[in-house]
């Protein structure tokens, strides 16, 4: 009898430790437009991808978004590093955390951090994957130190290093699977150190993740991320609604209000770090710049946030954000002036004659809207501009057809002007240099390019800043371009889920970003 | 059936695919570059030229179509621009769910399309085949899309009795092949209406009635086997048109079939996927017409294998 209870009492404990031990963690299911076609580190980072591939890797240096309000911080904290170094102004040191580890269960070494970032990979002369290497170029290589420790050097001065380091393309991928499964297969089973790692890629339906308990930065809130296809929104607003779904992406505007009638969806907005832009070509009526100016002038951007943005996002103060290390609060706003655009046209002799503005459909949200309301505000002024949507970019620049005006988007990759303004707008950029049509390539001033190079090669902040400020009244005086607004990304979560959105396509699900039950609703 | 006629027919089916191949291929390069596609648009021209010579679209468009069609000899029909996978081995593993829904959706058809066809061709002219008719016209000019989100509100949002998207289980299944099943079922019926008014006016039925046969053997026995031929053309076609009619289908649903690859794969001038996609649509079409042409010798003693019909030999 005396075995016959302690066996029962055996097997109850055994029952009731697994029952303590089972995963009760939550399955966190996110609707997504569509899926990627490659989960490697540097080899797709649309947004598609990246919302995926923030989960599954960490870069040595974390931009930590959340610090503010807004979730656009530009505060760096430790990565996988958890210390670095200025050692002089090529060269940082970093010191690696001990004891993280890659999904495989690895140990995170130096010589990961040097095969992630050797140039063979992604930014040498002819790497492996080409599409990072405009955001790595910067790079020259990196030194093991010891186990613990690298030093990466940059091949040039750069204030921005470790800013570029927190940046896209910098995450840290398991050398030894990698080299064992070859690039392609390396991409459908990434190894990385984040908090969760692949479990399940259906082409076409979802890619599943499981939690890496091992994560060093706490153990995940979720048991696994399914991110399911669902290309057309209203499925994927449906699917939320009746629970099929914790978390939609790319909700439109005008689909808000619906979301906010129901208790139990919360709607979540971020204005993204990515700027709607408007190229106008200097050719045919605007090779005058004060055509171009008058184009600028003319464009009510208050009217077009409050029709079709519900005035929830804004319009930066010249072509920076205040994210930016070099933010300069007191620089003007763009101005709505149509008087002043009507004197400029008129000083310009413009007569009418006929400005194309060709743009892609379906490409930016609500670009055709926001185009068609323009082409109003430039008709109060006298401009005569004629609408072209197209199907895609090539039918756009088609050099054998007239374009002066298309839409474009700068994205903010580094709270710098070197991550934007200068390599969408300087001397090596495609404006100052269209391989479709020469004729159509920015003749910027001189003084425009030196003030790039003071940019790009200054460590001092004040000449920076100065050197910023009149570059962008020259870019304003010229008016290669404009600003219109930076577009929201707007997702809808279930009430009880506590979770913030970030100003890139980034979902960040670490475990301090994600919150489930009555405690996350309150 | 004479070998010929075989030889004839696989000559002009490889013919016509060759045809869609070339047109597609030229077609596709020229409306749109897959770099300024698949890359950000903010990308520079160093990462545009990387990945037009990794392609090969930096050769002269018919030196690329040399290569491919040599490719093609080979069984190679490329590699996704999008993900480095085998363009046929990605097509295939899609063809089975467009199969199902394709299957579902024609049974779904046919299971309400023909006997409703039937019925109205009886009570001609009276309220039944009124509403019959009606309905064929309606579910036929419903466009899929929006029948597609009308379903997914009623069951989905406000029922919440069935699953809006995805392809886990049957009950994700039942909303498309509903949505594609609907238009080809009125098309379905009203060709079984005006096929079996055309077949109950023919002297033979009134010879069938004259010499006592009932209702039920004539609509059975002489009746419906006369209508089958028109019903065959236009079944066979439709089984060739499946995996076309339904890409918004699939889209609307996020059903993972071919429909949606295709959509997505042209959107993104994935070049090879698009054209392994259209050259098995195309195949389709041939086989389904081939398939007919045989069926009709087979229903139609009159007709022969080859095509012609023995009163003209």
């Amino acid at each position: 009898m005396r075995i016959l209870t302690a066996l029962l009492t055996a097997i109850f404990m055994a029952f009731g430790a697994v029952s303590a031990n089972a995963d009760d963690r939550p399955d966190l299911v996110v609707a997504v437009n569509g899926l990627p076609g490659s989960l490697e580190s540097i080899e797709e980072m649309g947004n598609v991808a990246v919302r995926i591939t923030y989960s599954m890797f960490d870069p040595l240096i974390r931009r930590n978004f959340l610090a503010n309000e807004e979730g656009s911080s530009s505060e760096l904290i430790p990565g996988i590093a958890e210390s670095w170094t200025k050692i002089d102004d090529r060269t940082v040191e970093l010191k690696l955390r001990e004891g993280v580890k890659f999904h495989n269960g690895d140990e995170v070494t130096s010589d990961d951090v040097v095969f992630s970032l050797n140039p063979g990979r992604g930014h040498g002369y002819n790497p492996l994957i080409g599409s990072a290497r405009r955001l790595m170029l910067t790079l020259s290589h990196v030194e093991p130190i010891d186990k613990y420790t690298v030093r990466i050097v940059s091949k040039e001065p750069d204030v921005l290093f470790e800013q570029r380091l927190a940046g896209y393309a910098m995450w840290i991928v398991n050398a030894r699977e990698y080299m064992l499964k070859g690039k392609d297969a390396f991409a459908r089973n990434p190894v990385g150190t984040g908090p969760y790692k692949m479990d399940e890629w259906v082409d076409g339906e979802y890619i599943r993740l499981v939690a890496h308990d091992d994560y060093f930065g706490g153990k995940p809130t979720a048991k696994s991320i399914t991110f399911r296809a669902v290309p057309e929104v209203s499925a994927r607003i449906a699917g939320l609604v009746s629970g099929e779904y914790d978390i939609i992406v790319n909700v439109p505007p005008d689909q808000v209000p619906v979301l906010e009638g129901y208790d139990d969806v919360a709607v979540k907005q971020v204005v993204l770090d990515n700027t709607h832009v408007l190229v106008f070509f200097p050719i045919g009526p605007l090779a005058d710049s004060r055509v171009r100016r008058a184009l600028s002038l003319s464009i009510d951007r208050d009217l077009l946030r409050e029709a079709l943005w519900g005035d929830k996002n804004y319009t930066p103060n010249g072509h920076q954000l205040p994210s930016y290390g070099l933010y300069l609060a007191n620089y003007p706003d763009f101005a709505y002036d149509p008087e002043a655009a009507r004197e400029l046209l008129e000083e310009a002799g413009y007569n009418g004659e006929e400005i194309v503005y060709k743009m892609p459909l379906n490409y930016y949200l609500l670009s055709l809207e926001a185009a068609q309301a323009m082409q109003q505000m430039w008709q109060e002024v006298g401009l005569n501009v004629k609408l072209e949507p197209v199907e895609n970019w090539t039918q756009v620049t088609d050099p054998n057809a007239p374009v002066h005006v298309r839409p474009w988007s700068n994205t903010h990759r580094i709270p710098d002007p070197l991550g934007s303004f200068v390599p969408q707008w300087g001397k090596a950029s495609g404006i100052q240099n269209n391989n479709d049509l020469p004729e159509r390539s920015w003749k910027a001033p001189a003084r425009f390019n030196e003030l790039q190079d003071v940019l790009t090669s200054s460590t001092s902040t004040e000449e920076r800043k100065q050197a910023y400020r009149e570059a962008l009244d020259i870019w304003n005086e010229e008016a290669p371009g404009t600003m219109l607004y930076n577009p929201l990304e707007t997702y809808a979560v279930k009430a009880d889920i506590q979770w913030r959105p970030v100003s890139l396509y980034y979902m960040d699900f670490r475990p301090e970003n994600l919150q489930f039950g009555s405690a996350a609703s309150n | 059936m004479r070998p010929t006629y075989l030889l004839w027919k696989t000559l002009r089916a490889i013919l016509t695919m060759w045809l869609v191949v070339t047109f597609v291929f030229f077609v596709l390069r020229l409306t749109g570059d897959p770099v300024a596609q698949l890359l950000p648009d903010d990308v520079d021209q160093n990462t545009i030229d990387f990945y037009r010579h990794l392609w090969g679209l930096d050769q002269p468009i018919l030196v690329q179509y040399w290569r491919y069609m040599v490719a093609l000899t080979q069984g190679d029909f490329g590699i996704s621009f999008r993900d480095n996978q085998d363009a046929l081995q990605l097509v295939l593993s899609r063809l089975p769910k467009t199969a199902l829904l394709g299957f579902v959706s024609l049974v779904f058809a046919l299971v309400f399309g023909i006997p409703l066809g039937v019925i109205a061709a009886l009570k001609k002219d009276t309220a039944v085949d009124r509403f019959v008719v009606g309905f064929a016209v309606f579910g036929f000019s419903l466009p899929n899309f929006f029948l597609g989100i009308l379903l997914i509100l009623a069951f989905s949002l406000h029922l919440r009795i069935l699953p809006s998207s995805g392809s886990d289980s049957w009950q994700h299944l039942i909303m498309p092949a509903f949505t594609l099943g609907t238009a080809f079922g009125a098309q379905i019926a009203r060709y079984t209406r005006s096929a079996m008014i055309d077949v109950l006016n023919k002297p033979y039925m009134r010879t069938a009635e004259s010499k006592g046969a009932g209702d039920l053997l004539r609509l059975y026995r002489h009746a419906l086997p006369n209508a089958a031929i028109p019903l065959i053309t236009i079944i066979g076609l439709k089984m060739g048109e499946l995996i076309g009619s339904a890409v918004i289908t699939e889209n609307v649903f996020a059903w993972p079939g071919i429909g949606r690859l295709l959509t997505f794969s042209v959107a993104a001038r994935d070049l090879a996927v698009v054209q392994c996609i259209l050259m098995i649509i195309a195949l389709t079409m041939v086989v389904s017409n081939l398939v007919v042409d045989i069926l009709y010798g087979w229903l139609d003693p009159r007709i022969r294998a080859d095509g012609t019909p023995e009163a003209a030999r």
